[in-house]
């Protein structure tokens, strides 16, 4: 059988994430966006978010997710992870997933942002496929205002 | 005779690396090539006991490199048989096959192409035969034309005249693709070329470290080949002009070594082929590259094909008796062994590739999974990715049993997840 890390890496709840990623339908309003490619494997995720009015954190957003079931997984995820956060709130989680990729000790305060990201943890001894989980984090660093699109 | 590829195998160190808590099964032979001992051993030599400049110096060990140096040239010219290498050595050393591409879409396509003229590449080329082309058309106001593929991803050569004709200034074309295994029939499109007095430039990376190339035979005006990907040293590549082209070829780099008389003003150019060799070139890796080149020719470039063949017509035995696998992943490529390569590339609609190689690492397997650097063919074909498995003259038949049997059971895994 496969390692520990692999079977820990691949278990069913990642699988079903990838399979069905969450947060798939459209949303109403459209007023930020983000998109990140990955260059060297050609996955793609692309974020259409609606932030409530002070523009303070996200009220809902739609996942559009191509590409490996790491890279998908762990959009689903995240994606469950940030409705409602302060942008604050989802730097930090995104602080605690790196420290894990790392292999840096994370406290159990830590690991309750985390959520279902635990199950990543394996990457840490799998580091080509790090970037992989990285890539929906990439988008959200590079979320941009739109002219609010009415669907 | 086959060769005995247990012997083989041992002059390879790095067959007998564990990864993973397994025994390394090296089928990543189309990224680059593993190296044996002799290689190895000839290049930290080379440091060791003759490192010089070439072509600088009158003391001992820079004649001494420099008379290895050139033997090398020589010896890559006769093995693809270059015709009358001796009086004129049609061989120039760059980087890698990509950078002889581009030297020639720089230097003699740049000087020879006019607007409208048409340039014609397959559907199935590596980046590195395409964008020079799309660059060098776009400031040409010339016309590239992508050469059709049909389903089983070889050249449909219905589209011969249409596609090859009288503003056809060139036709460069992949011999062997890394993405599909498909050989492609170079010689027909050789002969059309020739017919409108295009010129062919082809894209050996694949080709020249698998099977007998002879440019006399093919009569092409370009051959350019990475010696990586066949034993050798990375950073280097090979680039094969014919000779009425060498002989008014313009230098693309210009410095020491390329030149014979300079002065403030001006300056003139060395000898074919030191002209196009400015600055100290990669000494150390074509002297092992030699190694290399002497290595092939012991097993011989025909035995080493009918190897190739053998382990490929044995793989696709195994996935015709294989129902699973049959049913729940695609090879792509052409079904007849004649024109086809030691590459299998394969899709499957359970799981992305970047997946599935992350299971067969587990399990020691090297594969690479990707798009290959053939993103248009992949787009055309509707996947994002592929997983390919490409051999050599040491993998085996047993790493090839081991190998669907490591594929099927990571499949199986997503699939019982599904
Ligand atoms: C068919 C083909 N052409 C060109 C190249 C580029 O070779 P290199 O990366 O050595 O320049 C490759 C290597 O992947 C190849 O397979």
């Amino acid at each position: 059988m496969y390692d520990e890390k692999i079977l820990t890496l691949y278990n069913s709840i990642i699988q079903n994430h990838s399979r069905a990623p969450q947060n798939q339908s459209p949303i109403n309003l459209i007023t930020h966006q983000a998109i990140a490619i990955n260059k060297f494997c050609g996955d793609e995720v692309q974020l259409n978010l609606k932030y409530n009015q002070n523009n303070f954190n996200i009220s809902d957003l739609q996942l559009i997710a191509k590409g490996c079931s790491i890279s998908i997984a762990s959009s689903s995820i995240v994606s469950t992870l940030i409705i409602g956060l302060s942008s604050e709130k989802i730097n930090l989680t995104r602080q605690i997933f790196e420290k894990m990729l790392d292999n840096q000790n994370i406290t159990d305060t830590e690991i309750m942002l985390l959520g279902d990201l635990i199950y990543f943890q394996p990457l840490s001894q799998i580091q080509i496929r790090k970037k992989c989980s990285l890539l929906i984090w990439k988008s959200i660093e590079n979320i941009k205002p739109l002219n609010p699109i009415e669907i | 005779m086959n060769p005995n590829i247990s012997q083989i195998r041992k002059d390879f160190p790095i067959l007998s690396t564990i990864v993973n808590e397994k025994q390394l099964v090296y089928l990543d032979n189309a990224a680059t090539s593993q190296k044996p001992i002799q290689v190895i051993n000839k290049l930290t030599d080379y440091y060791k006991n003759t490192n010089s400049n070439v072509h600088r110096g009158v003391h001992t060990l820079s004649g001494k490199a420099t008379d290895e140096f050139e033997d090398v040239r020589l010896k890559v010219a006769k093995f693809i048989n270059a015709p009358n290498y001796k009086q004129m050595n049609p061989i120039i050393w760059t980087r890698n096959t990509t950078e002889s591409i581009n030297i020639i879409s720089m230097t003699w396509a740049n000087d020879n192409l006019e607007e409208n003229d048409e340039i014609v590449v397959t559907a199935m080329e590596h980046h590195s035969n395409l964008i020079p082309w799309q660059r060098l058309c776009k400031r040409k106001k010339a016309k590239l034309k992508i050469f059709p593929i049909n389903n089983n991803q070889e050249l449909d050569l219905k589209y011969l005249d249409e596609y090859i004709n009288s503003n056809t200034k060139l036709v460069s074309i992949v011999h062997s693709s890394n993405s599909m295994g498909t050989i492609n029939p170079i010689k027909t499109l050789i002969k059309k070329a020739k017919s409108v007095n295009a010129k062919v430039l082809i894209d050996g990376a694949q080709s020249v470290p698998h099977m007998p190339v002879d440019v006399t035979d093919l009569d092409c005006d370009f051959l350019v080949f990475s010696a990586h990907k066949m034993l050798g040293p990375t950073g280097l590549g090979i680039l094969y002009v014919k000779k009425d082209i060498l002989q008014n070829l313009e230098p693309h780099f210009l410095g020491g070594e390329m030149v014979l008389d300079v002065s403030y003003e001006s300056a003139t150019w060395n000898d074919i082929p030191m002209k196009f060799e400015a600055g100290t070139p990669n000494i150390a890796d074509v002297i092992a590259f030699g190694s290399a080149i002497d290595y092939l020719n012991d097993i011989g470039m025909s035995k080493i094909r009918e190897h190739e063949s053998e382990l490929t017509a044995f793989a696709l035995n195994i996935l015709d008796e294989n129902k699973y696998l049959k049913n729940n992943s695609t090879l792509f490529g052409p079904k007849n062994i004649l024109n086809r390569s030691g590459v299998l590339t394969f899709h499957s609609d359970i799981a992305h590739p970047h997946d599935l190689g992350t299971l067969l690492d587990n399990e020691g397997i090297a594969v690479r999974t990707g798009h290959h650097c053939t993103m248009p063919l992949m787009k055309s074909l509707g996947v994002p990715a592929t997983l390919r498995a490409s051999f050599y003259i040491y993998n085996t038949e047993e790493e090839i049993t081991k190998f669907f049997e490591c594929y099927s059971k990571s499949l199986r895994f997503f699939d019982n997840v599904r």
